[in-house]
């Protein structure tokens, strides 16, 4: 059996520091890492190697120092690396990225025999995309299992394997035909650590390297010519707004007033919700006949005939685009059984629709679905695509860009149009919000970009009676499908991430014992209970309740830090909250610097006072 | 079969990687194992570095390491509660040809252990060396938190936690009272902001030695460095007082920085880097066994640390400059046993280094046992220049007379004049 692993050598994220002056990311000096999700592929790789014999090849493209990472996989037991390097392909994005990937594994190919397996780690935590797995495979035209964390069964006879995945909304569990790509999540099997003989084996081992010219790559597809997208902008995040702060010591009924009063005036106990409707008017540009725009799509992600809240969230933004350009606005529906969220819809704003209706679209898999949006695309050129950036989003948007192909933007959280141009400005975070960077695509269209729930708000109803409705057919016969859903599996409990409400705790708690006390908000307002690292090494709260910098990034739409002073390695994983507030007895804790509404004063009068003030306004989540 | 290394160095600071760059250089099979992920992460001083034994190594050096600034002015700082004085040193000889460089370790450390693997050697971070492997009364090898090291000789350089020469029986514990702690701050200041405060230009800076302030009546001082951008400031205390004055070290850190002759050119920075770091005090008399079949060790861990000219850095890589030497020799007549071994120490006998701790073997224990030192000094000299400068008409016949007073009550002329003869029977003699 050949195993291919892809990898990428990132900077080290639990080093990043930025300059408070310019409050940019400081990247020099900064060392690089394997990126820390493809050691979690590679553990799966050789776990796969050593059950069933074989090989594992390791290839990677990047800067002459990269080949430090591919040392570290070939440590852990990987038996051959390949290291493609050349200045030409400085400035790749994912397309380019994935094409010189795809050559390279051609020429792996060539020299030890056809693969079973391509992996690749979750996304590199640099990017963040998740792109590249999907476009590799793509061009393979060979199936990928994104999000996969178990590896259930795999049977080289019958030629398929079976996995678990994770979705926003819960588990699938997914059968590929082989070969087949996979991207690993960190909740698969931890990393071996090699030993100490496995590195210097490694060290004295040869690794070959590629330039371009090695590869017979072409020019205009790699590097910044290859293209579609590019970082128009590097930016720090503004900083906060300066919150405000009240000194509620020995009068702390007060405070939960305050606190409670201002919370309610801001609505940090609903969702983000644009209360009327407001239609944006076009740009100038919009009138300049040359330029034609097309329009602009957003898909809805659906799951058994409903639709998830993040694809009207999407389409409102799609809607608010399209009218800066003067052009329409649709919705993009690809599943069965699908015509009745065709009204839900119009009403959240589209101008059009299109949608097919087919049988073998009954459940979200890569390659039907990839297909068919592929097909809408080209059929009706829009110059806009929005697609959620959940797994299921991602995944499909991956695959879709390259076979279009175009370029894609992931994580998008700010959305404009450039009025020179008439360009989409994608801007994103990167390395957890610390940095953000502006991306065009200004030659290829679809402009894609995904966005993830919770980011846009969700646009209010419209009366919307003469929506246009396109349908189309699509031909795809079931045997040429390399997937199929074995499984579906709801989600038991909200992840952290995705909670809207989260009511944290710090040190300040002073024990597990006085749990009870924020455990009691959390009930009332039906949050998620967080903790700072801490808290967390006392023992007091699971990892998987961890908020920070080494623990998970949350952005609810209300954070509340009890007892919590602020370490900055704590303020990166909550800082992009929608609402922060803060309750410390010192005045003096950094967290109030993030804070929007932060009361100084005794945890243990003010949150019992605040969730009684709570529960006497008849607050409740919704 | 793991491949057998001709040197394994355990750490990669000044001392280990000094000794690689001369053992690869003569084509020896080196190793360096360092528990950081990268040289310098779990390294600290305060510092300043004396290029002399570097530039043996690397002759553009100046040139090319990622120092600070060239320290051109030494300044003597005795703090009191109310007041403070201050002995400032420049001289144009230090402009051309400088002795010493501030440096930043983290960054230092990992330039410096990168030119041992041009040399050859072979580099492994993220591990650690746990106790040397001992058969047959002859250390082989290192048992490292991921598999066994082995190697004719090993160079213990894992500073001052050294654990292999404590486990290769060279030394027992380190007592509370040979050790210090120092902690320090990198506070970010503008490099313009920096020159002009010190009246420098931007390649050149400032090392300034204190004593006195909160740190008075405990065996320890304190230092102000001028880096490129930024200003260290720091404290060394002895372990034992410490623990004797219930002082924790942030908050006693905290009372120095702020003391009115310090604050000001610290008030206005960002604070970059916070850290702490052990520093062996001991002395030439507590230095331990230097070597053992099949082992040496150098650098902190040795206890070749200078604590009368505040030099650990230099000493360090001249002591793995001559321990690579030796390895080399060890090797021409494949003999690795203490036997052989002993021409390290002979050869640090004859260097500054051993040379420099026995001249000065007596200040530490003196300066132990003579805490006043650091706290009946420095009230004597300000009441006697307080004294001198209040020019009110009292005729000075009197103010002199009270300066015996101050001199005879604060530390008294027999007790004097036996402390300025130790002093310079430990220093000049």
């Amino acid at each position: 059996m050949h195993i291919i692993l892809c990898t990428k050598q990132v900077p080290d994220s639990t080093d990043m520091r930025i300059d408070p002056k310019t409050n940019n990311l400081i990247r020099e000096g900064v060392p690089s890492v394997t990126n820390p999700p493809d050691l979690y592929a590679a553990e799966e790789a050789l776990r796969i190697k050593e059950k069933f014999g074989g090989i594992l090849s390791v290839v990677t493209m990047g800067p002459l120092q990269a080949e430090s990472s591919l040392r570290e996989l070939l440590a852990m037991g990987a038996d051959y690396a390949y290291h493609v390097s050349d200045r030409a392909l400085a400035g790749s994005d994912t397309l380019a990225t994935s094409y010189t990937l795809y050559m390279a594994i051609k020429k792996i190919v060539e020299i030890h025999g056809p693969f079973t397996f391509i992996f690749f780690g979750r996304q590199a935590i640099d990017g963040e995309t998740g792109q590249t797995g999907p476009g590799v495979a793509a061009r393979f035209g060979i199936p990928i299992i994104t999000y996969a964390y178990k590896i259930q069964e795999i049977n080289l006879e019958e030629k398929y394997v079976i996995a678990n995945r994770k979705t926003y909304d819960g588990e699938e569990i997914v059968k590929a035909k082989l070969p087949a790509a996979l991207s690993i999540t960190e909740e698969a099997s931890k990393p071996r650590v090699p030993s100490i003989s496995d590195i210097i084996k490694a060290y004295r081992a040869k690794i070959v390297r590629w330039n371009k010219d090695d590869l017979k790559l072409e020019d205009d597809k790699i590097g910044l010519r290859g293209s579609p997208t590019f970082v128009k902008r590097v930016f720090a995040p503004p900083p906060r707004k300066k919150g405000q702060i009240f000194d509620g010591r020995n009068r702390e009924k007060d405070a939960a007033i305050w606190l409670v009063d201002n919370l309610i005036k801001v609505n940090a106990f609903s969702e983000k919700v644009a209360e009327k409707y407001e239609e944006v008017k076009p740009l100038p540009i919009a009138q300049d006949k040359t330029k034609k725009f097309g329009e602009v799509w957003s898909t809805v992600e659906h799951r058994y005939g409903k639709a998830d809240s993040v694809s009207w969230e999407l389409l409102g933004e799609a809607r608010r685009l399209s009218r800066l350009l003067g052009v329409k606005c649709a919705a993009v529906i690809v599943g069965h059984n699908i015509k009745h969220l065709i009204d839900e819809c119009a009403s959240y704003g589209a101008d059009k629709v299109y949608y097919i209706d087919h049988p073998i679209l009954e459940d979200y898999r890569t390659e039907p679905y990839s297909f068919a949006l592929t097909q809408l695309c080209l059929k009706y050129k829009p110059d806009i695509l929005l697609m959620p950036g959940t797994q299921n989003g991602r995944d499909w948007a991956g695959y879709v860009a390259t076979l279009i192909p175009t370029g894609l933007t992931a994580d998008g959280t700010q959305l404009d149009i450039d009025p020179a141009t008439g360009m989409l400005l994608g801007t994103r975070p990167d390395f957890g919000g610390n940095e953000m960077s502006t991306i065009v695509c200004p030659k290829h269209k679809p402009q894609m970009v995904t966005v993830r729930p919770r980011v846009m708000k969700i646009p209010p109803k419209i009366p919307n009676p003469n929506v246009e409705m396109i349908q189309e057919e699509v031909e795809i016969a079931e045997n040429k499908i390399n997937t199929q859903l074995l499984k579906f599996i709801p989600r038991e409990k909200i992840k952290l991430e995705e909670a809207k409400i989260i009511v944290s705790v710090g040190k300040g708690l002073g024990s597990p014992k006085n749990l009870y006390i924020v455990e009691e908000l959390a009930k009332l307002l039906n949050a998620e209970i967080g903790a700072t690292r801490a808290v967390v090494y006392s023992g007091w709260l699971p990892k998987d309740r961890q908020v920070g910098q080494t623990g998970l990034i949350v952005r609810p739409r209300l954070y509340i830090a009890i007892g919590i002073s602020g370490a900055i390695q704590h303020i990166v994983g909550m800082q992009n909250s929608d609402i922060i507030s803060a309750i410390n007895i010192d005045p003096e804790a950094p967290i109030f610097n993030v804070s929007d509404f932060g009361v100084i004063g005794d945890l243990f009068k003010v949150v019992p006072l605040l969730t009684e003030e709570l529960k006497s306004r008849g607050i409740k989540y919704g | 079969m793991v491949e057998k290394f001709d040197v394994v160095v355990v750490g990669a600071g000044p001392a280990g990687v000094s000794a690689a760059i001369v053992t690869a250089r003569a084509g020896l099979n080196t190793v360096i194992i360092e528990r950081g992920n990268i040289p310098g992460e779990k390294n600290l001083f305060g510092g300043v570095l004396f290029k002399h034994p570097f530039e043996k190594l690397i002759p553009d050096f100046v040139k090319t390491a990622p120092l600070e600034r060239k320290v051109v002015e030494y300044q003597y700082w005795i703090l009191l509660d109310d007041s403070f004085i201050k002995l400032v040193y420049r001289d144009d000889a230090f402009e051309n040809n400088p002795s010493g460089y501030t440096a930043l370790r983290a960054k230092f450390d990992a330039w410096y252990a990168k030119k041992a693997q041009e040399a050859g050697a072979m580099l492994i971070t993220r591990t650690q060396a746990l106790e040397p492997i001992i058969k047959d009364g002859k250390v082989i090898g290192v048992n490292t938190d991921r598999g066994e090291l082995f190697g004719n000789i090993v160079i213990a350089a894992d500073g001052a936690n050294s654990l292999l020469a404590q486990k290769a029986g060279l030394h027992d514990e380190w007592k509370p009272h040979q050790l210090a702690l120092g902690v320090k701050e990198v506070i970010e200041v503008q490099r313009t902001k920096i020159d002009e405060m010190f009246q420098v230009k931007t390649e050149e800076g400032v090392a300034a030695t204190i004593i006195g302030g909160p740190l008075k009546g405990m065996t320890g001082g304190g230092f102000l460095y001028t880096d490129r951008e930024a200003l260290s400031v720091g404290i060394g205390v002895l372990l034992s007082d410490l623990v004797s004055n219930n002082i924790r070290p942030n908050k006693l850190y905290e009372k120095f920085k702020r003391h009115p002759a310090i604050y000001p050119y610290i008030k206005d920075g960002i604070l970059k880097e916070y850290s702490a770091h052990l520093i062996p005090e001991g002395g030439y008399n507590a230095i331990p066994k230097l070597y053992t079949n099949g082992m040496m060790v150098v650098g902190d861990a040795a206890l070749l640390v200078n604590v009368v000219g505040w030099e650990g850095t230099n000493l360090a890589a001249e002591s793995g400059i001559l321990a690579g030497e030796t390895a080399i020799y060890a090797h021409k007549v494949k003999d690795f046993s203490a036997n052989v071994l002993k021409i390290y120490e002979t050869k640090l006998r004859n260097s500054f280094v051993l040379r420099d701790l026995r001249k000065f073997r007596r200040i530490p224990p003196f300066l132990y046992k003579n805490k006043h030192f650091f706290s009946s000094y420095p009230e004597m000299l300000r009441d006697i220049l307080r004294l001198w400068h209040t020019v009110d008409g009292e005729p000075k016949e009197i103010k002199i007379k009270r300066i015996r007073d101050v001199i005879i009550s604060k530390v008294g002329p027999i007790k004097l004049i036996k402390d300025i003869s130790d002093l310079i029977r430990g220093i000049l003699f």
